[in-house]
């Protein structure tokens, strides 16, 4: 049995450890009132096919678009980029994506531009809700992991984003995509979609991780009192 | 010639067409990262997946904020005051059950939006990283001021339908989860509608 103090330190050790061992970072770019228009399997503009849609739905942004960025929960006041482009197609068979790609651009205000670009995953259906008055609000959604999350640069739009951009080399960041709001008309069109874009830092898929701040002095902790429950051994 | 009488209460309603009838069809409230607590029937705290049985409740959160306000999809630019969420969504094999009610505070001013879920009309859905619901309101109100973040909401103090989403929940092992978000859409109104309607009718009547 291990003396009391010993004990002790093995808690404290254990407490600090799932900081230490989960450490995780989320950005998330919460796009509003975007545009959808959806295409047939030949590419062509058509009308939307509904939860078994065969074709295409192209992204893209208006002048009312507007873009919000948060890290873990918190809003960036930082962030204070105009939105200047939205770029994006999935394609889709019998409702089910086939993938694609997507690209977030924000202008600062010395006019030069932020980019974030990054692979839609295949394999998940196009959703509805159940309930009739949140269908006619919220229309249909789609989920899907990304991956090769890349931004050309450590600072976006003004918020620092350097652990996501050191993070994200060679095989890029992955993350989610959800798609909301997608009520097209006859014509395929849709002028007030919303999408959320999840970029995480732990799951790179391409070695270590980087130590956020937080975890990196957990772990110093850690390393410390387990050489400290080591001490009286050699005593 | 038009009556007196008539006269009047096309004036009247004129007066009131410029602020109705530039109304817009339908309010989105944005709000991120608020907390949510899964407890199980028993009332151990605890989230089993897509077909969870229990209650989500809503819990103060000092990062929750407003995130958004749009009409018509536009961004009206608030402020993004502090939001206090409360109240609970009961769950039977993960659709939303009776006695489900939410009420969401927005700071300086204080204005308090609350409404209630029908039972039947929502139900868990699962989505990268997480869980998401999204669910058919009954009627809201609005109490207490008639802006929130500085976007004044008036022609939807009260409506009698509208849509619920919330996303982003990736609970631990207890089924907490404290970086949630939240929208809320709510239609105009039909009385504001007709009402701008009949002032628009009438005001084409009056140039004749």
């Amino acid at each position: 049995m291990l003396p009391n103090y010993r004990n002790i330190i093995f808690a404290a050790a254990l407490a600090f450890a799932p900081t230490t061992l989960l450490a995780d970072s989320q950005l998330v770019m919460d796009a509003n009132s975007l545009t959808i228009q959806a295409t047939n399997s030949l590419g062509q503009n058509s009308a939307f096919g509904g939860l078994t849609h065969t074709g295409g739905l192209i992204f893209s942004m208006d002048s009312d678009s507007t873009i919000g960025l948060s890290i873990d929960g918190t809003n960036q006041v930082s962030f204070t980029a105009s939105f200047y482009s939205f770029s994006g197609q999935i394609s889709f068979l019998n409702g089910q994506s086939q993938g694609g790609t997507m690209t977030v651009q924000v202008k600062n205000t010395d006019n030069s531009l932020d980019t974030y670009h990054f692979n839609i995953a295949a394999g998940n259906f196009l959703s509805r809700p159940i309930g009739s008055s949140s269908f006619r609000s919220f229309g249909f959604q789609l989920s899907e992991d990304t991956s090769a999350g890349f931004f050309n640069d450590a600072n976006y739009g003004g918020t620092n984003i350097t652990p996501f951009f050191n993070g994200q080399d060679p095989l890029g960041l992955n993350g989610a995509f959800f798609q909301l709001i997608c009520s097209p008309d006859a014509t395929g069109f849709s002028n007030d979609a919303d999408v959320d874009i999840v970029a995480n830092l732990a799951e790179t898929g391409n070695g270590p991780v980087v130590p956020l701040p937080s975890s990196a002095l957990a772990g110093f902790t850690l390393l410390s009192l387990l050489a400290l429950s080591r001490r009286p051994k050699s005593i | 010639m038009i009556h007196s009488s008539l006269k009047l209460s096309i004036l009247a309603l004129l007066a009131i067409t410029p602020a109705v009838a530039s109304a817009a069809a339908y309010l989105q409230v944005d709000v991120n990262s608020t907390t949510v607590q899964s407890n199980l029937v028993t009332g151990a705290p605890g989230f089993t997946g897509l077909l969870d049985t229990g209650t989500l409740n809503f819990q103060a959160d000092a990062t929750c904020d407003l995130d958004d306000v749009l009409f018509d999809g536009v961004s009206q630019t608030p402020t993004h005051v502090p939001v206090l969420v409360s109240g609970s969504i009961n769950l039977v094999a993960g659709v939303v059950s009776t006695g489900s009610s939410i009420s969401i505070s927005f700071n300086t001013p204080t204005s308090t939006l609350s409404f209630s879920l029908l039972p039947g009309q929502g139900a868990l859905g699962s989505e990268t990283g997480g869980f998401n619901l999204i669910a058919d309101m009954d009627t809201s109100t609005f109490t207490g001021g008639v802006t929130i973040g500085g976007v004044n909401i008036t022609p939807w103090l009260v409506a009698n339908d509208g849509g619920f989403f919330l996303h982003h929940y990736d609970p631990d092992g207890s089924g907490f989860a404290n970086d949630v978000n939240l929208e809320v859409i709510v239609p105009e109104p039909a009385s504001f509608s007709l009402l701008g309607l009949a002032g628009t009718l009438l005001a084409a009547r009056r140039k004749r």
